[in-house]
């Protein structure tokens, strides 16, 4: 089966042609970080204007890369959400205009469940699972019993991490999007003087909470405007320890052996080499996808219609965006 | 040259497909916020019963930022994958052009306070003529209003009184409906005199910039 995934939730416009949910025929990203880094953060309406410009270049450029014809396409699968509602907009219009004029169906699926189909593209999940996605705009634990069965089990009551360092990197002068900018800087240094909080949720050991590292390190970046490295070094360090202490407590608490990783932050070399150390200490094996899967991209969206394309149903034309979907 | 037109840019969501000036389908709901749901299921049950058109038109506003881009995406995705010639059409000239031949029309749209957009047309055959260039107005109508002679005003502002001096002395409010198939007629017109572009070239007519330098130094300020 062969699936064109469509993604527009944030500032990145994406097509991608997978084959049977695995093989990547051809996957392209269009970002608008570039212009995105003038306002230092995404601005909706600047998103949504890149989208409408960049939408059909990225579904013409990954359908000639994968060297196929629309009409070979057997499933259009599209994010439906959660995102910016005029971003996830132009997407789902593409779509659906697509399925119509290929006489195909249009699937809508959910971003973060996406982002754990990054796995998908190199071999079936291997469920149930721990799943953490760590993302800018998302940070949660589920148990991934199931293709299309996610239990919560813990999730940031503020912040996400990649917000922290975002929201970190430019108290630190550094640019958009922070957390690579973060980890750069940190990396210059071996260690810090100063130990940033982690936060728990009282009576929620598998909650997150990054809000209260934003003041800690505001405070921080005013006493010592010089030591910007060590700063750095810090806020990475308690957002990583803040990610992998909940992550493997629950993947033990609840009898699972393997815990699959996803979303943007995942990049992060630290967070991977701390998270597989703890993970391995108490018998887990800790999957990441490749790096290049690991932020927004079209082909986790079409693995996952793959999975799910039974769901696919007519009265596909009325689907529109679901910008605050709730996973769970 | 059988032509699909659609529409989003604010007073309705309108989809309509004419024939040179036969019109052969219409379907419009003056509920703008809905062309999400709608415009793609209507294009499909116009496309069911007429089969596919030959070319495509487009308003591209100004208006609702949103409605434009959404009735844009639909063309050009449509006109990319079916192979069908598209152009993109002012959404206030084909608001005008429903009326009657000789009538000068002031047209408004997606008012917010005193923000709004506004042309104005001398309705002729074969299409309106612009008598100034599309405005963003903020509270001051730009010239050549007040209009001396009589006038047809169209959209929001027609249902204020306050406002008919500003924009001439012999105002007749008129509500005048934005239909998809005058969309479709001046699109025809330009797709028969050879004017269609490349559907990737089809962007919405925003006439302002994104409302984002202020919200960004607010946010920069309160971060």
């Amino acid at each position: 089966m062969r699936v064109l995934g469509i993604e527009t939730s944030c500032d990145e416009t994406a097509a991608a042609v997978v084959d049977d949910g695995r093989w990547v025929r051809a996957s392209v990203v269009l970002s608008s970080a570039k212009v995105q880094e003038r306002f230092g953060g995404v601005v909706p309406e600047v998103a949504a204007r890149e989208h409408v410009a960049a939408i059909l270049p990225a579904v013409a450029q990954a359908l000639a890369e994968a060297e196929v014809d629309g009409e070979t396409v057997d499933l259009i699968a599209v994010t439906r959400g959660p995102g910016l509602l005029g971003a996830l907009l132009v997407g789902v219009a593409a779509a659906k205009c697509l399925g119509l004029a290929w006489g195909r169906p249009v699937l809508g699926v959910h971003h973060h469940e996406a982002h754990l189909y990054a796995h998908a593209l190199e071999g079936p999940p291997e469920l149930p699972a721990l799943a953490l996605l760590v993302s800018g705009g998302h940070t949660a634990l589920w148990e991934w019993v199931d293709h299309g069965v996610l239990h919560p089990v813990g999730a940031t009551r503020d912040d996400a991490a990649g917000e922290a360092l975002d929201k970190g990197a430019r108290l630190l002068g550094l640019g958009y999007p922070g957390g690579p900018a973060v980890e750069r800087l940190a990396a210059t240094v071996k260690s810090s003087r100063w130990t940033l909080p982690r936060p728990r949720v009282a009576g929620h050991p598998y909650d997150f909470s990054f809000s209260g590292l934003k003041t800690a390190t505001q405070e921080l970046v005013r006493l010592h405007p010089e030591a910007a490295a060590e700063i750095a070094y810090a806020l990475e360090e308690a957002v990583v320890e803040a990610l992998v202490g909940p992550t493997v407590a629950a993947a033990e608490a609840l009898g699972h052996r393997r815990i699959y990783v996803a979303g943007g932050v995942t990049a992060n070399q630290r967070l991977r080499e701390r998270l597989t150390r703890a993970a391995a200490r108490a018998g887990i094996t800790v999957v990441f996808p490749e790096p290049r899967w690991c932020t927004d991209n079209a082909a986790m969206v079409a693995a996952l219609g793959f999975y799910r394309a039974r769901e696919a149903s007519k009265g596909w034309e009325g689907l529109s965006p679901a910008p605050d979907w709730r996973l769970g | 040259m059988r032509v699909l037109g659609i529409d989003a840019s604010g007073p309705a969501v309108a989809v309509g497909l004419a024939e040179g000036e036969l019109v052969l389908a219409e379907c419009m709901w003056t509920r703008p916020r809905t062309a999400s749901n709608h415009l793609v299921e209507w294009v499909k049950a116009v496309v069911a019963e007429f089969g596919w058109p030959e070319g495509i038109g487009v308003g591209l506003g100004p208006g609702s930022f949103t409605g434009t881009r959404i009735a844009v995406t639909v063309a050009k995705m449509l006109a990319w994958a079916r192979g069908i010639p598209v152009v993109g059409v002012s959404s206030l000239a084909a608001w005008a052009a429903a009326a009657p031949p000789g009538t000068v029309v002031a047209v408004t749209s997606e008012r917010r306070g005193a923000a709004f957009y506004a042309g104005l047309y001398r309705v002729a055959d074969p299409e309106p003529v612009a008598l100034m260039a599309e405005a963003a107005v903020d509270g001051a109508l730009p010239d050549p209003f007040p209009w001396p002679e009589p006038l047809w005003l169209v959209g929001p502002l027609a249902a204020d009184r306050e406002w008919h001096p500003r924009f001439g002395r012999r105002v007749e409010p008129r509500a005048l409906p934005l239909y998809g198939s005058w969309v479709a007629r001046l699109a025809g017109r330009r797709l028969v005199a050879g004017e269609a572009v490349p559907p990737d070239r089809l962007m919405p007519s925003y006439l302002r910039p994104p409302a984002v330098s202020r919200r960004a130094a607010r946010g920069r300020e309160e971060e």
